[in-house]
């Protein structure tokens, strides 16, 4: 049977990677149409085996070496960076002073530098294609990868059974879906609810940054063991909600002050 | 040594990003807990909640004065205020 805990895990990383796949996925596909199919997957496969190499080393290294409560410290810390990150950008979009993320403008975009690009062969592959096609999928998925890790030894910590196996699986079922998808249309996957899924994932990856940096900051306390939230994992539903009441605060704001700058004539 | 360069850049993009202001900020954050665990000022009970209570206030606030200086920035640049770069995530 599956444990709830671990659908929450999966559904989590799931949502975060898919984001990212999608992004992954308008470059490549810009590349592919533009530089050919086979620099741009020669790039994709380099990224990808790369980006193995460091989800092992990483993961074998923060698991194996490093001290739980301190584990949780660090990843809780990265996650909170990373999170508020994610969040402050779903807050200027929504409110107003940050464009929405459209894929379909930035897969022209990508489809014009392209063009525009000389190009060099060896091997038979396209430099420009490869370069780009391997930047693209190496920095969204490092993200992956460092959601997945994250994600998946906060959980181990906590007992969740095969965590960093139920993290990874999210993450692979997202990236299966993305292609399959983007096999299918054939076009940047512009249908799908990005800026909502960002703002989400920015309110999760926060609450569990807090979550976790709040337990793992008692390393450095006289007894150097993990400090406990009162209710211990009800406490994570309610810094959730916590950060979504202060992002609609934050929203309602920033949309204040830009009216009274436009009212003010600022611009 | 270019490759390493990039991938350091990769990591800082990850990780920083194009608000240092959160990254700086958090680190402030976290120095105050410790501090405050160290010393025992707050009772053990309430340490949890007051740490998480704190975090997440001073980061809105990091959030807003930031989007409120960058805004200004750009007004002054002769923009528009708003951002409307479309490739940085």
């Amino acid at each position: 049977m599956v444990n709830a805990d671990v659908v929450g895990l999966m559904s989590a990383v799931f949502l975060a990677s898919a984001v990212e796949f999608v992004e992954a996925f308008t470059i490549v596909l810009a590349m592919g149409v533009t530089r050919g199919w086979r620099s741009a997957l020669a790039g994709t496969g380099a990224a990808l085996l790369t980006l193995s190499a460091v989800t092992v080393v990483l993961g074998v290294a923060l698991h194996e070496y490093v001290n739980a409560a301190l584990l949780q410290f660090i990843v809780g810390a990265l996650l909170l960076v990373f999170g508020l990150q994610w969040l402050r950008k779903a807050v200027l979009r929504s409110a107003g002073l940050k464009s929405l993320h459209d894929e379909d403008k930035i897969f022209a975009e990508e489809l014009a530098m392209a063009r525009a690009a000389k190009s060099e062969r060896r091997w038979g592959i396209d430099g420009f294609g490869f370069v780009v096609s391997f930047k693209g999928v190496l920095l969204e998925g490092l993200e992956v990868v460092f959601i997945v890790i994250t994600f998946g030894l906060g959980a181990a910590h906590r007992g969740i059974p095969d965590a960093m196996w139920s993290a990874s699986i999210g993450a692979l079922a997202a990236a299966a879906v993305v292609v399959v998808a983007g096999v299918i249309v054939r076009r940047p996957l512009a249908m799908v609810p990005e800026n909502t899924m960002k703002y989400v994932v920015g309110l999760l990856l926060s609450s569990f940054g807090v979550f976790w940096v709040v337990e793992g900051i008692g390393y450095f306390g006289p007894a150097g063991t993990s400090v406990i939230w009162p209710g211990e994992l009800l406490a994570l539903g309610v810094i959730l909600l916590g950060w979504f009441i202060i992002s609609r605060i934050l929203v309602v704001a920033l949309r204040r002050f830009d009216q009274s700058q436009i009212e003010a004539g600022a611009y | 040594m270019q490759l390493l360069k990039d991938f350091l850049g990769l990591l800082y993009d990850l990780v920083i990003g194009d608000c240092w202001q959160i990254a700086a900020g958090a680190v402030v954050l976290l120095g105050l807990g410790i501090e405050l665990l160290r010393s025992n000022a707050i009772p053990t009970p309430f340490f949890a909640v007051f740490l998480g209570v704190t975090i997440m206030s001073g980061a809105a606030l990091i959030i807003l004065f930031e989007a409120r200086a960058s805004y200004r920035k750009n007004a002054n640049g002769g923009g528009s205020g708003r951002t409307e770069s479309q490739i940085d995530g």
